[in-house]
């Protein structure tokens, strides 16, 4: 139940204090897709539209590495105004394609861009870069099977 | 058999978001569920969009970069069509202040991420529903708002809570409000009412209020801008407002261009259109109102009837245009020639009935091509007609300008005068052109009455009239006086003056003849100081032969009363005479007591200053007022000559001739009787304690230079009448 809530509404997990230049301890990994956004995304398909979902991921990886430097370039120049628009729409963009652990980090980011500060991004990044490669794998996985 | 498939246009959505994934996924949502999308990626361009072709409903990001949902929200509630277009926020279920903030900018509705998609498009239909409906209602609100333009028809409705008027946009406008104005407090509509309709108007409320039907009233109102208009309204009380208290709901039209053109319509059937005049269509009713009015104050009226002499062959030598000018000024100086006090002015073009017609007095018709119909209802004596006849036809006697040189023209006057020539307007009518054409026999170029006696009169009175001017020049006047007898020592106490007038012409006139004219005239004021002036002098030539101071009695009228000074004048006559004021005695009539009581007091009080006596003549033969006897500083009464000769044989008269005395006793004031003729007469009134008395018994009026005899005579021979009988 609790974690059904935590996914609900990306509570994020409590995590001890990490230091920026050393990886996080991995913590309790959560799921990395919501599949109920995906199930409802491929009821979109009809006659004539048979694969919403593809679309949608073509798009969705079209657009996302651009959101990736933007942060990068952000945490890099320490604009964190920038990092707030960025992770933002990355955390929009992958919260509306499922990509729910993708969501979550983005969106730890744009708080900490809305504080006015970039501090505590870089660690997050590096975990989103070694996340999303995983979550793509799970998206195409998912693309693949059969709907439930 | 094949039906076109005609199909609804599909509701269509802007979606405005700057991530392409929200976007693909939203049109991927709505458009199996029955939606047109178009998607802007950022606010300046789903403006563009928007003002290019207005969507049903926009789906708005917040957050944005460069223009956010906010500022794109009050961009788009700016444009014409985005008044009433619902926006739909997207946002974080974290962000409940944008929430606040995006309601605060206009939008209608949120809806937050992750999208769920299928409560999106159920509320999206919703909304759309919402809007038709809000759309149907909106069109139709207009077009009754510009049905009710068009009628000029505004409605208005109490708002008892607020005391005020609540108007819709035509009826602010219709009482000249800005449109936008809702709420009007009573008094603020009632300041625009004319005066004379708030009463009708506020009854007219009233009964609505009491009897709960549709109660109609039309007012007049003149509004902040000047502008003055006429207003239909129709109010009423309804059973079932909102709150469930009846409410007093109404319409207002402005009618003012209809009543316009009724008037104008009346204007163009009553009057003529080139002289401006009444024509012949208002005659009967003013002629009835006329017989009416003269029936009810005994009064009498006369018809002049105009008949342009030889105008046909006039108006054939002019163009149309110079002959309707030349009618033009006719009626002009025949208007003008009507005596000032009788209506000069013209009605005005609105009025267009007799009413008005007859209350202005006098009153010119045109009445066909070359006849005009006078209507005097100002005169006194049917001669006095024949005085507007000779205006009318001197202020024609001048040459009037038309562009083929000048032009004389003259008319023939026929004269009717109710009631003796004609018991209604119709006869009245008759006679006047049965006159007129007695006067075109006649020679043209002059006036007949009906009644042949009154031509008569007419001309005596104006023969009277023109000597009458040169008189006092000529020196047609004299000054005779009639001693006056004090009762009670048997002495001659006074002298009355009365003037008498001889001329070449006429001969002896009587005053009962002629002083009215004078009156009328406004010779009276000269010929009246010239009395005055006469009478002094004679006092000083009767003191320089040696004869007894005697009191002075001078008669005055309406018009030397009422000159500017006339205290003044007086004293400064007798002061030139040397005559001192104590012997002077003036008798006034009661009506001209009557006529202005404020003034009359000043210049009494200031003759009684003087040491003027003031007595007052024909006492009981005018309207007496007990009230003015008190007031005025008065010193005797005269009693008419009418009462004192029936006094032996009429006891209705001995009464009233006892009661004077006794009145004037009361007072403190001399009686005088005049016109004693007999020692009958005599003895009663020393029984009755008279002071004093004149008439022929003791003399008739004598030449001034005969004084000195008659009084020499009076001493040796009197008392040749009764001794004073014991009471």
């Amino acid at each position: 139940m609790l974690r059904w809530l935590r996914e609900m509404f990306s509570i994020p997990t409590p995590q001890p204090a990490s230091t920026p230049d050393r990886p996080p301890p991995p913590a309790a990994m959560p799921e990395l897709l919501d599949r109920r956004v995906l199930d409802e995304i491929r009821s979109f398909g009809g006659p004539g539209h048979p694969d919403p979902l593809a679309e949608v991921m073509e798009v969705y990886f079209a657009h996302t590495p651009p959101r990736f430097a933007e942060i990068r370039d952000a945490i890099g120049t320490g604009d964190a105004e920038a990092l707030r628009m960025a992770a933002h729409t990355l955390k929009s963009s992958s919260a509306s394609i499922g990509a729910a652990a993708v969501a979550r980090l983005a969106g730890r980011m744009e708080a900490i861009g809305r504080a006015g500060t970039v501090t505590g991004a870089a660690p997050l990044l590096r975990e989103l870069d070694v996340l999303f490669p995983q979550v793509k794998q799970a998206l195409e996985t998912y693309c693949k099977s059969e709907p439930s | 058999m094949n039906l076109p498939v005609v199909e609804a246009p599909l509701p269509r959505v802007l979606v405005v978001d700057d991530e392409p994934v929200t976007r693909l996924l939203l049109r991927q949502a709505l458009e199996p569920a029955g939606f047109d999308v178009e998607e802007a990626a950022d606010g300046a361009t789903a403006l563009r969009l928007f003002k290019n072709a207005p969507p049903d409903i926009v789906l708005l990001d917040i957050v944005m970069p460069d223009m956010d949902g906010f500022e794109t929200c009050l961009a788009i509630k700016a444009l014409p069509a985005g008044e009433h277009t619902p926006i739909v926020i997207t946002t974080g279920l974290d962000d409940m202040s944008s929430i606040n903030r995006a309601f605060e900018v206009g939008a209608t509705n949120f809806i937050t991420k992750p999208i769920n998609y299928l409560i999106l498009v159920y509320r999206m239909q919703y909304m759309l529903r919402s809007k038709r409906i809000a759309d149907r209602l909106r069109e139709s609100e207009a077009k009754l708002i510009q049905a009710q333009r068009i009628a000029r028809l505004g409605h208005w409705e109490w708002d008892a809570k607020r005391r005020a008027a609540r108007l819709s946009e035509v009826a602010a406008e219709t009482f000249g409000f800005a449109a936008s104005t809702t709420a009007v407090a009573p008094g603020e509509l009632m300041r625009l009412v004319h005066p004379h309709d708030r009463v009708i108007l506020r009854r007219a409320i009233v009964r609505a209020l009491r009897r709960r039907t549709a109660t109609s009233v039309e007012y007049r109102i003149r509004r902040s801008d000047g502008v003055e208009k006429i207003i239909y309204q129709d109010c009423q009380l309804t059973p079932d407002g909102p709150d469930g208290l009846p409410r007093l709901v109404g319409t207002c039209q402005d009618i003012t261009e209809r009543r316009n053109a009724e008037a104008r319509i009346r204007y163009l059937a009553h009057f003529d259109p080139i002289t401006g005049l009444p024509n012949r269509s208002l005659v009967r009713e003013l002629l009835a109102r006329a017989v009416a009015n003269a029936d009810r104050t005994d009064g009498l009226f006369a018809l002049l009837l105009v008949d342009l002499d030889d105008f046909k062959r006039i108006n054939d030598s002019l163009g149309y245009d110079d002959g309707d000018r030349l009618l033009r000024n006719i009626a002009d100086r025949l208007a003008g020639s009507l005596a000032p006090a009788g209506g000069g002015d013209w009605p005005a073009s609105d009025s267009g009935s007799a009413d008005a017609l007859i209350t202005g007095g006098d009153a010119v018709f045109r009445i066909g091509g070359d006849e005009f119909l006078i209507v005097l209802t100002s005169i006194r004596r049917p001669e006095d007609s024949a005085l507007q006849a000779e205006q009318a036809a001197a202020a024609l006697s001048r040459p009037f300008t038309t562009a083929s040189g000048d032009v004389s023209v003259t008319a023939s006057i026929g004269i009717s005068v109710y009631p003796m020539d004609g018991a209604d307007g119709d006869h009245l009518l008759k006679s006047a052109e049965a006159a007129m054409y007695h006067a075109k026999k006649q020679g043209r170029a002059g006036y007949q009455f009906f009644t042949a006696a009154l031509n008569e009169r007419a001309r005596r009175r104006f023969t009277l009239e023109t000597a009458l001017r040169k008189a006092l020049d000529r020196d047609e006047f004299r000054v005779v006086y009639q001693p006056q007898i004090d009762l009670m020592h048997r002495e001659v106490i006074g002298v009355e003056a009365l003037l008498r007038w001889t001329s070449p012409e006429a001969g002896i006139i009587s005053p009962a003849e002629f002083v009215p004219i004078a009156e009328e005239t406004g010779l009276i004021v000269p010929i009246g100081e010239w009395v005055l002036a006469q009478a002094s002098h004679q006092a000083r030539v009767w003191h320089a032969q040696g004869l007894p101071a005697l009191r002075l009695s001078i008669n005055l009228s309406a018009a030397q009363f009422r000159q500017h000074r006339f205290a003044a004048r007086v004293e400064r006559i007798l002061a030139e005479a040397a005559v001192p004021p104590s012997l002077i005695e003036v008798e006034l009539t009661e009506t001209m007591l009557l006529e202005n009581t404020g003034a009359c007091s000043r210049i009494l009080n200031e003759l009684a200053d003087l040491g003027v006596t003031v007595a007052i003549d024909d006492f009981g033969t005018g309207y007496s007022s007990l009230h003015y006897l008190r007031r005025f500083p008065l010193s005797a009464l005269k009693i008419d000559r009418s009462f004192v000769s029936d006094v032996t044989h009429d006891a209705d008269d001995a009464t009233i001739v006892d009661a004077v005395i006794a009145l004037a006793h009361s007072l403190r004031l001399r009686v005088v009787a005049e016109g004693v003729e007999d020692t009958l007469q005599l003895s009663f009134l020393i029984g009755k304690g008279c002071e004093e008395a004149q008439g022929f018994l003791f003399s008739r009026p004598i030449e001034a230079s005969a004084l000195a005899g008659w009084l020499t005579h009076w001493r040796r021979d009197a008392p040749a009448w009764p001794l004073i009988r014991s009471a």
